[in-house]
């Protein structure tokens, strides 16, 4: 009788959670495409849509094959050389992750004399067009094929590069072992690349270049043809699934990468002084490039102002990181639960918002929020929160299948038998094991959300702007010193919590291991 | 094979001090040790996985390392197999694709590539498993794809780490009579290291026993079990 109340409860919940993810992530998007197919539905499509086309795959093709050059090499360094001062890039790599595209565009732009009145090199290179969309996407995105391919290096049984090692040198075990067995990684991260750079809007708006999601944005702001926005992204989502179904079938069950048994740590290649020493420009030239120009270009612009701009605009800069914290901590919640019940089982139907474009999101939620029954939500910053809920539930709930899947199902079965309830095993037996997996989630969720600019852009509640928003205005009324002091600000907010986060977290685990 | 006075530590760790043996050709010395004594250690230093902080190691008449002149020969030009503890098997390769892995580094290319591939797949009893991936065969199958692989490139020297740890009584004793056998044919010396005693018997004429980085005694099997040199020897050998 015990076990059936708890396991009623369970089922209860389980449908709940599926329910609320359905709700808020799927349901408003399905609800702008069947209410917006009409017989007129593609009368958009003229030879300009194969021209945008032909663009947008060569923008996520070529941000892909850029982020590969960059990235792998990178952490190879990382995994295994001796790369002067190891530790300090092995972190500070990850740090172009957090600063949003649209915002090294307007440093570049400034950078380049193109906006901004410190700087005046007025350089004569047209930064205009498709590659330099490539350029700065890659610049931000690397590092996601950094992380993954470093992971994975990690995660390789060492073993299996002794026993080539014996055979061949060690560029020829790289090349024969170690990449055959990151490749599926490399992939995934591949992926995660091509899917950021085609469905990125600020960068291609602010550079003028026409690919789909600037063209949905145009559609939607200057036409408000909102059938013509919808059939435009129609395209968009078939390639991203084309590219996400392809990806399926051609990893159908290829992973290699095993908990090694063999504990030990691989021995760095001690490079020599001049190979060392190339590698150690390789790397700041990177950095260059991603982070230190950006940042200077800003911090020059601001004129060092973004105090002034900080007390100017705390109403903004509250809103935005109260609801990023709210959003991410909602969706760590909500995903944590929906990874947990589900697992893969409803990958292609949580995958589905991936594949959208954030304006036909943000469309779908005023259209289905912004009836009487809602309008209290409607009309509060709750709306922000539930825009940026179901443009990034998707992710969220990936980060947490990896950590999930290294939690053996006897564990919680052991729980089960001697008779634990579901909220207790929970909390006393996922709970604790899922800690990384949840922290990852909850930085994820959150450096989305804060920085999140065409569903916001669409959904804010009249008097209400983020701090994405207000720049993006901002960049229109061309105040150079407001917009770059408004982006350091929201650099900084975006870095703080993460390192306090990480730093409690450290804090947490020395105080229990002194115990 | 030699290994003269050599030294290993990791960090403070002093996992192999000043330890000596000599294996002859076609011969096989069995290393007995509990788990932690530095046995892998040892077989890494050989096979030049490892660096050592001191000594000489040859292969044959060739010095592979020495710490007087400062020589260290790169693992892949010692001509050296070895079995792992775990396997190490390459999961994105089938059973055919190990094998051929090792004679492509040894340059055997064209028929005659196809030749040895068919021999040393036949000689381990492999032939009908050659297109198989690692993950669909059995544990006593994976042991012989990884011994195929070790004697693929006719090694010198070949190192055996924990062999038959995951192998039951029954299979355990079937790798006793096959390697036996493979022994006869190919002239190598082998280094078989174990925990357990009873691996080595019938297999190794020479042991030495191991405890905290140090050959403690060695010999005969038979001159050891008759004359323990102290307890430590006494119980291992039980």
């Amino acid at each position: 009788m015990h076990i059936r109340i708890h396991s009623g409860l369970r089922l209860l919940f389980k449908i709940v959670i599926f329910l609320l993810f359905f709700v808020v992530a799927i349901f408003p998007v399905l609800y702008i495409f069947s209410s917006n197919l009409s017989f007129d539905f593609f009368s958009v499509f003229d030879k300009r849509v194969s021209s945008i086309l032909l663009r947008t795959i060569l923008l996520g093709f070529g941000t892909v094959a850029l982020s590969l050059i960059i990235g792998i090499p990178f952490a190879f360094l990382l995994e295994y050389t001796n790369l002067p001062f190891r530790s300090f890039f092995g972190v500070a790599y990850l740090l172009p992750l957090l600063m949003p595209p649209y915002i090294n565009t307007v440093a570049w732009l400034e950078f380049l004399g193109k906006r901004g009145d410190v700087i005046s090199l007025n350089l004569p290179i047209d930064i205009y067009n498709l590659y330099s969309v490539i350029i700065i996407l890659a610049l931000s995105f690397f590092p996601v094929v950094t992380l993954i391919t470093s992971l994975a290096i990690r995660n390789i049984d060492l073993g299996l590069e002794d026993a080539a090692r014996l055979l061949y040198p060690q560029v020829g075990v790289m090349r024969r072992v170690t990449i055959p067995l990151i490749m599926p990684h490399i992939l995934v991260s591949s992926i995660f690349v091509f899917v950021f750079s085609i469905s990125e809007m600020g960068v291609p708006v602010l550079l003028m270049v026409n690919v789909f999601t600037s063209e949905v944005f145009v559609q939607f702001s200057a036409f408000f043809n909102t059938a013509g926005a919808v059939a435009l992204s129609i395209p968009l989502i078939v390639l991203i699934f084309i590219i996400i179904l392809l990806n399926h079938l051609y990893l159908g069950g290829k992973s290699y990468i095993t908990i090694s048994s063999f504990s030990g740590k691989r021995r760095l290649i001690k490079l020599s002084n001049l190979h060392r020493s190339a590698a150690l420009i390789y790397v700041l030239i990177i950095m260059t490039f991603s982070v230190l120009i950006p940042v200077s270009v800003l911090l020059l612009e601001s004129r060092f102002q973004f105090l002034n701009a900080f007390s100017e605009t705390l109403k903004p800069i509250m809103y935005t990181f109260q609801s990023a914290v709210l959003s991410a901590t909602l969706m760590t919640v909500l995903c944590f639960f929906m990874a947990y019940f589900y697992r893969k089982k409803f990958d292609p139907i949580i995958l589905f918002p991936i594949a959208v474009p954030g304006i036909i999101i943000g469309i779908g939620i005023i259209n289905f929020f912004n009836v009487d029954a809602t309008s209290l939500i409607y009309n509060s910053t709750l709306i922000i929160t539930i825009g940026h809920m179901a443009r990034f539930l998707p992710f969220v709930t990936k980060t947490f299948h990896p950590f999930f899947e290294q939690i053996h199902p006897s564990l919680e079965e052991s729980a089960r038998l001697t008779g634990s309830s579901f909220p207790e095993i929970i909390q006393k037996i996922i709970l604790p094991l899922m800690k990384p997996g949840i922290v990852s989630a909850w930085i994820i969720g959150f450096v989305l959300s804060i920085r999140e600019l065409p569903v916001t852009l669409l959904v804010s509640p009249p008097g209400i702007q983020t701090l994405p928003v207000r720049i993006y205005t901002l960049i229109h009324y061309n105040a150079p010193e407001m917009v770059s002091s408004l982006s350091l600000i929201l650099i900084f907010l975006t870095i703080a919590p993460i390192v306090l986060l990480l730093a409690f977290n450290r804090l947490m685990q020395a105080t229990t291991a002194k115990k | 094979m030699r290994v003269h006075r050599i030294y290993k530590s990791f960090g403070k760790k002093n996992a192999v001090t000043d330890l000596s043996l000599t294996v002859g050709k076609n011969q096989s010395l069995g290393i007995l040790g509990p788990s932690g004594c530095g046995k892998t250690t040892l077989l890494r230093l050989i096979a030049g996985l490892e660096i050592p902080d001191k000594g000489e190691i040859r292969i044959g008449n060739k010095v592979v390392y020495s710490s007087k002149n400062g020589k260290f020969i790169p693992p892949e030009k010692r001509n050296v197999g070895m079995v792992f503890q775990d396997l190490a098997l390459w999961p994105h390769m089938t059973v055919r694709e190990h094998i051929g892995f090792v004679l492509k580094s040894k340059k055997i290319k064209g028929m005659d590539n196809k030749k040895k591939i068919e021999e040393t797949l036949k000689l381990l009893n492999l032939s009908s498993l050659s297109e198989s991936y690692p993950k669909d065969l059995s544990g006593g199958e994976k042991q012989r794809v990884a011994i195929a692989r070790a004697l693929a490139q006719k090694p010198q020297v070949l190192l055996l780490d924990e062999p038959l740890s995951n192998l039951d009584q029954i299979l355990k004793r079937k790798f006793k009579e096959e390697f036996n056998k493979l022994r006869k044919d190919l002239d190598v010396s082998t280094v078989y290291v174990t925990h357990n005693f009873a691996e080595l018997e019938g297999v190794s004429e020479n042991i030495a026993i191991m405890q905290e980085g140090r050959i403690i005694q060695s010999g005969k099997i038979s001159e050891i079990y008759d004359n323990p040199k102290n307890e430590f020897v006494e119980k291992i050998l039980d």
